[in-house]
């Protein structure tokens, strides 16, 4: 068997160097309290199951015992490290005040999630995970994974970054294969395909109660308010599956019982572009001023994280790494991925199939990606009389007034 | 029956009163910290204009920047709305894009057959590109908006800016000066410099008739560096300030 | 796995219900089909049909030449029903089987008889009818030998190999092949038809059934003295030592990649001439992809079209055996669908 390295690492000498850098930056640590914010979203849902919701955010269970592996983007494939017998936590964030400290590492005019994650990192917040999962997605987490190898070990998920699926797909399953190994060798599991079955299936009932969550909200807006629904899904960052399936099935009973006769009056929109993390909700906030629901979205930190099955094919080993690289990777709509072609297919199709009123592109500021194929989604939908706005904003509550006026004219226009 | 329109900006507070379509009264007064202040005197100003009484107006309907700020309005809507029937009721019903070059903002419009809007622009935070860019650029060359705009009706080679933020713009024409750069070219590449923003934005629509208000419509070197640099014919609508300011107006009983 | 895994298990139901009705049904119906008791030792030709008019002309090579046990006809028994579905059913086995033969069979034999073509009119009408309703579904649902195949890639899969992907400029240079085996079985057979030259048909006769792997593994099937080692003379030793090697061919196609063996296969082949404008279609809806590829990923023929397509219409391909594994697998509802003469019978659901 290959002897497995930590990838993306720096020497040890570098590594306390920058380490100790870091721990003078912020000595005393940093824990955002989300609690105001908790309580505020907690008051504008419209289930009383949602209580639990908020306070799930707040508290630690349901949350597996075992070493704990810290992830980016939902490139990495959770199922392989349950399997290992580890614990995946994706630490995907977009908190203000990690960001800030972040720009004492970053420059100013770095991708807010860049640096929120290395903010949070050099105040010593990933300190108790025991291994960080980089993929190389976009050039900000590539070198995100030499930056955190400080604070913890870092493997670097290095990807073919197209998902054309012919090109790659024997590509990806080798480059998840050697994750899988260095997991096993990591965790000494002797995991093999029983196992990879088992999480597959895990993760599979999850992805059917999020479609039905996901089909349900389009058809009664406004129940399941976009917070709730966002909120939810941040929690399946780091909830094990069958404390989530609880969480979002009592969730979903509630609603479904709550539905007949209710009257939406307000806006249906489909929520695109960069990603919405609890507590960033901004735009959240304002949509929900104007009467807008984000019925649908393309967000990695929504249908891009649950949506997709894993399909196995053939129950070999391979067999089901490969078919998770194609959930991930192949299906995966993260503009570092070229996957324009199937965002814009998804923002035209479940347009029509909900008849939502139009696409909002949201637009993190600096994330360049997402920037780049504004212009182009804009031109498509256009053309397909598909009414779009796309709002460019980072963390920041200051342009808040900007953007209400861009989104409030965006619904007059609607009429 | 009278209705006022208040258009709240950023820079300037615009009111008009609008009896059956036409103008009767107009003010503008700049908006300072306090809107509601500020909102009440424009009114006041053009009631006056108008020879009314505030209590004759079927109602007020605010806009801008700061519509919500204002207690007076018995209606909001948006700018954007609000500049789309202005541009429409002022144009003499047509179709077409309408560019408004505000104090801190830029947006082009487009506005469909019915006088409604069916999509638009805006330019981002920052405020390059916008009519307080130009009044800072101003100021640098140590004159007034028209000024600016007579230096660059006369210049010959319009010198090309490459920085693309306010700040950074202000060094680069200083040093330009030093360098012995005539303030002419400077102020008209000045001028190429947010027309070229604006260019771009007009280029992600169709072609269509072009109609520019807001305060930046008011300077002509502006309107002539828009045509050249679009390509096409830009139609200043008169008065170019007070076009959201009608629109807001004028929406209430439908466009 | 999943809630819905219908269509493969009702594919497994069907497959092993072919397989025996194919090779045991003979014990089921004779008689009462035939109208008469299997008699060992009488020759092909007087069993039941639905066509009777087909029979060897007086003087050419038949199976009657054959000594009972001989290769070319091990059981020495006649099937129930002469007749030829499109797939494959092996003169090998007509012990209880309850067809005479394949196509490829059925062609080899009358272009050597050089059967009036108002005798095969009816045969082939069959054919062609059931071939225009359902395409190549034959492959994937019924032939026993791909059930076979895929047995041994259930093996494979429980064993823990991983599948080979061949690249598709391989599986293209199969079906060239098939095109050369299939030229060179009829070419023969009609050459050996010919007055001049019948002494050859002794040897000669059926080319292709004397290498196809379904005349080594038949037998065993059908319970019959196989005929695995007829070294006669070169040409049948020829014969033998290449149906070792096709079969050998077919195990490592079967096992080590799935259905590889088909794109070589000159009944599926036949077959696959019908597949676009058969009454059984693939439709996509292209806006609703997403570009998982898992539909290219379960293909057994290893056909990416559906995974490519990106305008809605319909994709039956020469190359597929209407496993409908991609429909299954694809994970996007409504994507992928079904439909029998434009009428939707089945569609992607996750
Ligand atoms: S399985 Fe369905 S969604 Fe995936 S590539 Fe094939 S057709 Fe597209």
């Amino acid at each position: 068997m290959k002897k497995h390295q930590d990838q993306g690492g720096l020497k040890p000498e570098y590594a306390s160097i920058l380490d100790g850098f870091y721990r003078g930056l912020a000595p005393s640590g940093l824990s955002p309290d989300y609690r105001a914010e908790t309580e505020v979203y907690r008051r504008r849902s419209r289930l009383a199951s949602a209580g639990r919701l908020y306070e799930s955010l707040m508290s630690a269970s349901g949350v597996a015992a075992g070493p704990r592996v810290g992830y980016f983007c939902n490139l990495v494939p959770e199922e392989l490290i349950r399997a290992c017998g580890a614990v995946p936590v994706r630490l995907c964030e977009l908190d203000h005040a990690c960001a800030r400290l972040g720009e004492e590492v970053l420059p100013g005019d770095a991708c807010p999630m860049i640096k929120s994650i290395c903010g949070s990192a050099a105040a010593g917040r990933y300190r108790d995970l025991d291994l960080l999962v980089i993929p190389a997605a976009c050039d900000g987490k590539a070198k995100l994974s030499e930056l955190l190898a400080p604070v913890r070990p870092v493997y670097l998920l290095d990807l073919p970054r197209s998902s054309e699926y012919l090109r790659n797909a024997d590509a990806w399953t080798g480059r998840y294969q050697d994750f899988f190994d260095f997991l096993k060798e990591r965790f000494r599991s002797r995991a093999g395909r029983s196992e990879l079955t088992a999480e597959c299936r895990r993760a599979n009932l999850r992805t059917q109660l999020f479609r039905r969550l996901y089909h349900f909200r389009a058809g009664h807006p406004g129940l399941i308010n976009h917070f709730d629904y966002f909120t939810l899904v941040s929690l399946s960052f780091r909830l094990e599956p069958e404390a989530w399936l609880d969480l979002a099935g009592e969730i979903l009973a509630e609603a479904v019982g709550r539905a007949e006769g209710l009257k939406f009056d307000g806006r249906r929109i489909l929520l695109a572009g960069s990603p919405i993390i609890f507590p960033a909700y901004k735009v959240l906030d304002i949509l929900y001023e104007f009467n807008c629901e984000a019925v649908a979205d393309s967000l990695c930190s929504g249908y891009g994280h649950l949506y997709d099955p894993v399909e196995i094919d053939e129950e070999t080993e391979t067999g089901i790494i490969r078919a998770l690289a194609l959930k991930y990777l192949a299906a995966s709509l993260c503009p570092c991925f070229m996957g324009l072609n199937k965002l814009l297919d998804l923002l035209v199709d479940t347009t029509a199939e909900y008849r939502l009123d139009g696409v909002i592109y949201h637009d993190l500021r600096l994330c360049q990606v997402f920037d780049m194929q504004t212009v182009a989604i804009r031109q498509v939908l256009k053309e397909k009389r598909i009414p779009f706005l796309s709002i460019k904003t980072d963390l920041g509550r200051e342009d808040t007034g900007q953007l209400k006026t861009r989104i409030e004219a965006f619904l007059e226009m609607l009429g | 029956m009278a209705i006022a329109g208040l258009d709240i900006g950023s820079v300037a507070t615009k009111c008009v009163v609008v009896d059956d379509g036409r103008i009767i009264g107009a003010a503008l007064v700049r908006t300072g910290t306090d809107t509601e202040k500020a909102a009440t005197r424009a009114l006041a100003d053009a009631l006056q204009q108008a020879r009314l009484e505030r209590a004759v107006l079927e109602k007020i309907v605010s806009t801008g920047y700061g519509r919500r700020q204002c207690g007076l309005a018995d209606r909001v809507i948006t700018e954007i709305s609000a500049a789309g029937a202005g541009a429409f009721r002022m144009n003499g019903r047509r179709p077409g894009l309408v560019v408004d070059i505000g104090g801190q903002d830029t947006k082009v419009i487009e506005i469909n057959g019915e006088g409604s809007v069916s999509d638009f622009l805006m330019n981002d935070k920052c405020a390059a590109g916008t009519g307080r860019f130009l009044e800072l650029m101003a100021q640098v060359l140590e004159t007034d908006m028209e000024g600016f705009s007579q230096l660059a009706r006369s210049a010959e080679a319009p010198r090309r800016l490459n920085a693309t933020c306010s700040v950074f713009a202000e060094s680069e024409v200083v040093s330009l000066i030093a360098h012995g750069e005539s303030k002419t070219n400077i102020a008209a590449g000045l001028f190429e410099a947010v027309a070229s923003r604006v260019a771009a934005m007009l280029r992600q629509f169709q072609e269509q008739p072009v109609f520019f208000c807001g305060g930046g419509a008011r300077s002509p070197a502006l309107r002539l560096a828009l045509e050249r640099l679009a390509g096409r014919p830009v139609q200043v609508l008169d008065p170019p300030q007070f076009v959201v300011a009608f629109g807001a107006a004028m929406l209430p009983d439908g466009v | 796995m999943k809630p819905r895994r219908r269509i493969t298990l009702s594919r497994r139901i069907i497959q092993l219900a072919c397989l025996i009705l194919l090779v045991y049904g003979g014990y089921l119906f004779k008689g009462r089909l035939a109208g008469q008791e299997a008699n060992v030792g009488e020759p092909p030709g007087t069993g039941g049909s639905l066509f009777p008019d087909l029979k060897a002309p007086k003087g050419a090579m038949s199976t009657t030449q054959f000594a009972p046990g001989s290769i070319l006809w091990p059981s020495g028994a006649t099937p129930v029903l002469e007749n030829y579905p499109p797939t494959l059913v092996c003169r090998f086995n007509p012990k209880g089987g309850l067809f005479k033969a394949c196509i490829v069979h059925f062609f080899s034999e009358n272009f050597t008889w050089q059967t009036h073509l108002k005798y095969l009119l009816p045969h082939l009408t069959l054919f062609v009818l059931l071939c225009f309703l359902l395409g190549r579904f034959w492959c994937g649902w019924v032939c026993p030998i791909g059930s076979l195949g895929d047995l041994l890639s259930w093996l494979r899969r429980r064993m823990n190999v991983p599948v080979r992907r061949f690249p598709a400029g391989f599986r293209n240079a199969l079906v060239f092949s098939s095109y050369g085996l299939l030229g060179a079985t009829l070419g023969i057979s009609t050459f050996i038809g010919l007055p001049n030259y019948s002494r050859f048909q002794c040897y000669w006769f059926l080319p292709y059934c004397q290498i196809c792997p379904a005349r080594l593994v038949c037998p065993v099937f059908g319970l019959i003295k196989p005929g695995w080692k007829d070294f006669t003379n070169g040409v049948s030793a020829t014969f033998t030592l290449l149906a070792w090697l096709v079969l050998g061919l077919f195990v490592a196609a079967f096992y080590w990649g799935r259905r590889v063996w088909c794109h070589l296969c000159p009944v599926g082949l036949v077959n696959s001439w019908f597949n676009r404008g058969a009454g059984l279609e693939l439709h996509k809806k292209a806006v609703k992809c997403n570009k998982c590829g898992y539909c290219a990923d379960a293909c057994p023929m290893g056909l990416t079209a559906m995974y490519e397509a990106d305008t809605d219409r319909k994709y039956n391909q020469n190359g597929c055996i209407m496993c409908l594994r991609c429909l299954e697998v694809c994970p996007k509802d409504g994507c992928l669908s079904c439909r029998f003469f434009g009428r939707r019978v089945l569609e992607s659901r996750y």
